[in-house]
Parts: structure tokens; C-alpha cells; sequence
């Protein structure tokens, strides 16, 4: 198995080699870089990266949004962690895919990351047991879509729409749209962006 | 079998343990030792017929109240049971499981903040079906029981009433079967339970609602014939 390459950008030394030290306990990671400052012209090189953990605090809240969007275009894969010794805004935190704080257990931290590099590569959407069909009426569910536009859109009968929704219910046993929005988001076929 | 006047209080919980949760809801006191249903209600001014009437609602489920046991409810003492019921489930029951989901959420990382909206809808609409009953329902009952005109109709009051435990059964799901197995096993595990416990009770709430409350209001409707 390859490993999880991690770089860390944090001014900190006791953060940054404790992090370091935390995750690399873990065979199936690996610290490639870690960066004790940023600078602004240059950025930093993360085509190699899956996992960034980034201190939020070394940036203004403005700054944080637009070098998240920055290095998520440079590398759209990548999983950018913040990690935190205080309170972080909801409205920050939302930004990152996990957030790391610094009076958790090693074998918490190391549970986050492991989750969402197995997230990341889609390996939940295995264990989703419904059809393709299924899964293509559940995303539009999820979007907030009624039966006849959903219908319209696959270009099937109302009827058929209708009982696709109620084999989706029947397997997953979840049947309000907010519960199938949220199996829809766990199991990777729609992004929070696009709920409507 | 059937729950009697003449029986310890300690046997009738013994039989159901859920019924602890009557107490509070009728102002009836712990330390009652070795007293007897009638005496524990006497003592603290419940009416013993409904007492029993809601035990055994809550309890056998083929247990059907006769005409006499909807004729003779007392409908004050009944609104302030429900209400304080909606009191438990609301600002107590419901806000300790957001403490443990919001703990869950946040580990959680996008997904959470969906979860936790999620619950919060739930909340809003818990609340918004406990505030039609108590806005509507109770003061029409509470009215018509005076002997005065009442402004709403029973069958109106249902068409506003819906659902409510749909998405308690899709948070369980979603809390056990889909999240990602590593984050918070025993936070998940605790908070299943707790759901599990509070959405027991909110069916029988309803049970009480559909065999005692909505007959009687009906009867009230009739002219007490």
C-alpha cells in the first residue's frame, strides 16, 4: 500500500514536530514537508501532497478563504486540515475538510486523517448498495427535486421514479430527504454544494 | 392483565420501568416507599382513574379505554401531562441528544455541518408540532370542557399536525449504519441508545394522544353525549 503523503504548514515547532511525530506512529503515513512560514509569491509546492494541515491562525480569516480556493486548484484532490489550539469560527472551520485540535488523543487525530483519505478515495461508495439507476434518483432527491422533475430528468415514468425512491428507502431505511441528503453526501455522490 | 388502584407503585413500575417518566409529568414525588397507586396520587391531587389510564395506554398495547374511562377524564389534568411531556422532549430529552450529535458533528467534517442542520430542522419541527397542540388543540379541549364555544375544530387541528418520528428513525440509521466507522464509536453508540429511549416514548406519546385525547375531544365536540 502506498503511503498517505502529509505536509504541515505551521510556525510552531512543538506543533509541527509533535504533529509530525503523532502521525508518522502510523505506518500508513507519511510527513513530506513541513513549512514553518508562507510566503505569498512563491506558495507551496503540494502536487505531491494528499493531506495539508494548516494553522488557520498564521492567516486573516479573509486570507485563509483564498489560499484554501489557491491550493485546491492547484491540487483539487488534496484534504486541507486546520489544526487548532482554541475556537475556531464555524465559518472558518467550514472551509477545511477536517479540523485538528490540539488537546485531542494521537489515535483520534490519526482516526480523522485515516477517515477522510478513505472518504477522499471513494472507497465508501462501494459498500452503497444501490444500482446505478438508484443512485442517479437518490443525487436528484437529494437536490431537492420532486418526483416529475426527477421523472423528466432520466427520462423515465413518474411511476418509475416513484418506485426507485421507495426501493432507495426500503435499503437504506432512511426516509426523510434531509436523512438521504446526508446518505447521499457519506457515500460521495453529491457535494454540500450542491444541495439546493 | 391491567394496572389497579390497589397495587404498590413499586410493582407497577416494576412491570414497566418507562412509567418512571409519568412522575414527573404529574408533579408526583420519588420516596413514595410503600404506597399504593391511589395513595401516591391523593397525595399529590392526580386524578386516579387517568393515572391508571395513561399506565395502562402506555403499557398494553391491545389496551383499548372503555366509554366510562374517556367520559370521565379530567382534561385539565391531562393538558398539563401532555405539556409537561412536550417540555421533557423538547427542552430536555432532545437537547441532551444535540450535545452528543453536535460532538459527533464535529468530527465529522463537511458531512457534520449537514448532520447537525439536519437535527436542528428536526428540532424546529418537534417544536412546531408540540406549538399547534398547545396553541390549538389544548384550548379548544380546555374550552369545550368549561362549557364555552371554541373557534377551532378537531379535524382542522389534525390536518396541521404531521410526522415526527421519521427522521428520528433516519438518525439512528445514519448515526449507526453510514457515518464512517472511526469517528466516535462510543459518543455513537451512547447517543443511539438515548434516541432509541426518546423515540419509544414519542410513540407512545402519540399512542395517548390517538386512544385517550383525541376520543375525548370528540365526546367534548358531541355535547358529552
Amino acid at each position: 500500500m502506498s503511503k498517505t503523503n502529509i505536509a504541515i504548514l505551521e510556525s510552531s515547532s512543538i506543533i509541527a514536530e509533535g504533529l509530525q511525530k503523532i502521525i508518522e506512529s502510523s505506518p500508513e503515513f507519511k510527513v513530506t514537508k513541513v513549512f514553518r512560514s508562507y510566503s505569498f509569491t512563491h506558495g507551496i509546492a503540494l502536487s505531491s501532497v494528499q493531506i495539508l494541515i494548516v494553522n488557520p491562525r498564521l492567516f486573516g480569516e479573509f486570507n485563509i478563504a483564498k489560499l484554501l480556493q489557491e491550493w485546491k486548484n492547484e491540487n483539487d484532490s488534496i484534504l486541507i486540515f486546520a489544526v487548532v489550539s482554541s475556537y475556531l469560527s464555524a465559518k472558518t472551520s467550514v472551509l477545511f475538510d477536517g479540523v485538528i485540535e490540539l488537546d485531542e488523543e494521537p489515535s483520534y487525530i490519526l482516526s480523522k486523517l485515516r477517515n477522510y483519505s478513505v472518504m477522499k478515495e471513494g472507497k465508501s461508495t462501494e459498500s452503497c448498495d444501490l444500482s446505478q439507476r438508484e443512485k442517479e434518483v437518490l443525487v436528484l432527491v437529494a437536490k431537492g427535486f420532486t418526483n416529475k422533475e426527477i421523472a423528466d430528468q432520466l427520462n423515465i415514468s413518474i411511476h418509475t421514479a416513484i418506485a426507485h425512491r421507495k426501493n432507495i428507502t426500503s435499503k437504506t431505511n432512511i426516509k426523510s430527504i434531509s436523512g438521504l441528503t446526508i446518505y447521499a453526501m457519506l457515500n460521495n455522490l453529491i457535494s454540500q454544494d450542491e444541495i439546493r | 392483565m391491567r394496572f389497579t388502584e390497589k397495587q404498590k407503585l413499586e410493582e407497577v413500575l416494576a412491570i414497566n420501568p418507562q412509567l418512571i417518566l409519568m412522575l414527573p409529568r404529574f408533579d408526583m414525588k420519588l420516596g413514595f416507599g410503600e404506597k399504593r397507586v391511589d395513595e401516591v396520587c391523593r397525595v399529590s391531587n392526580v386524578p386516579i382513574s387517568l393515572f391508571l389510564l395513561l399506565c395502562n395506554v402506555y403499557t398494553y398495547d391491545d389496551f383499548e379505554p372503555s366509554e366510562e374511562d374517556i367520559r370521565s377524564i379530567n382534561g385539565k389534568c391531562l393538558v398539563k401531562y401532555l405539556i409537561a411531556s412536550h417540555d421533557f422532549y423538547l427542552n430536555h430529552r432532545l437537547k441532551h441528544i444535540e450535545k452528543h450529535v453536535e460532538k459527533i458533528a464535529n468530527s465529522a467534517g463537511k458531512v457534520g455541518n449537514v448532520l447537525m442542520s439536519f437535527f436542528k430542522k428536526y428540532e424546529d419541527e418537534v417544536a412546531k408540532h408540540f406549538m399547534v397542540e398547545e396553541s390549538s388543540l389544548f384550548p379548544h379541549l380546555l374550552k369545550l370542557e368549561e362549557g364555552e364555544s371554541s373557534k377551532y375544530k378537531l379535524k382542522d387541528i389534525l390536518e396541521m399536525h404531521d410526522n415526527i418520528e421519521d427522521q428520528l428513525s433516519d438518525l439512528t440509521n445514519i448515526i449507526i449504519k453510514y457515518l464512517p466507522a472511526d469517528i466516535m464509536p462510543n459518543e455513537r453508540i451512547g447517543v443511539w441508545f438515548d434516541i432509541i429511549q426518546l423515540s419509544k416514548d414519542l410513540i407512545k406519546h402519540a399512542v395517548v394522544e390517538e386512544k385517550i385525547l383525541i376520543p375525548y375531544v370528540n365526546w367534548l365536540e358531541g355535547g358529552k353525549k
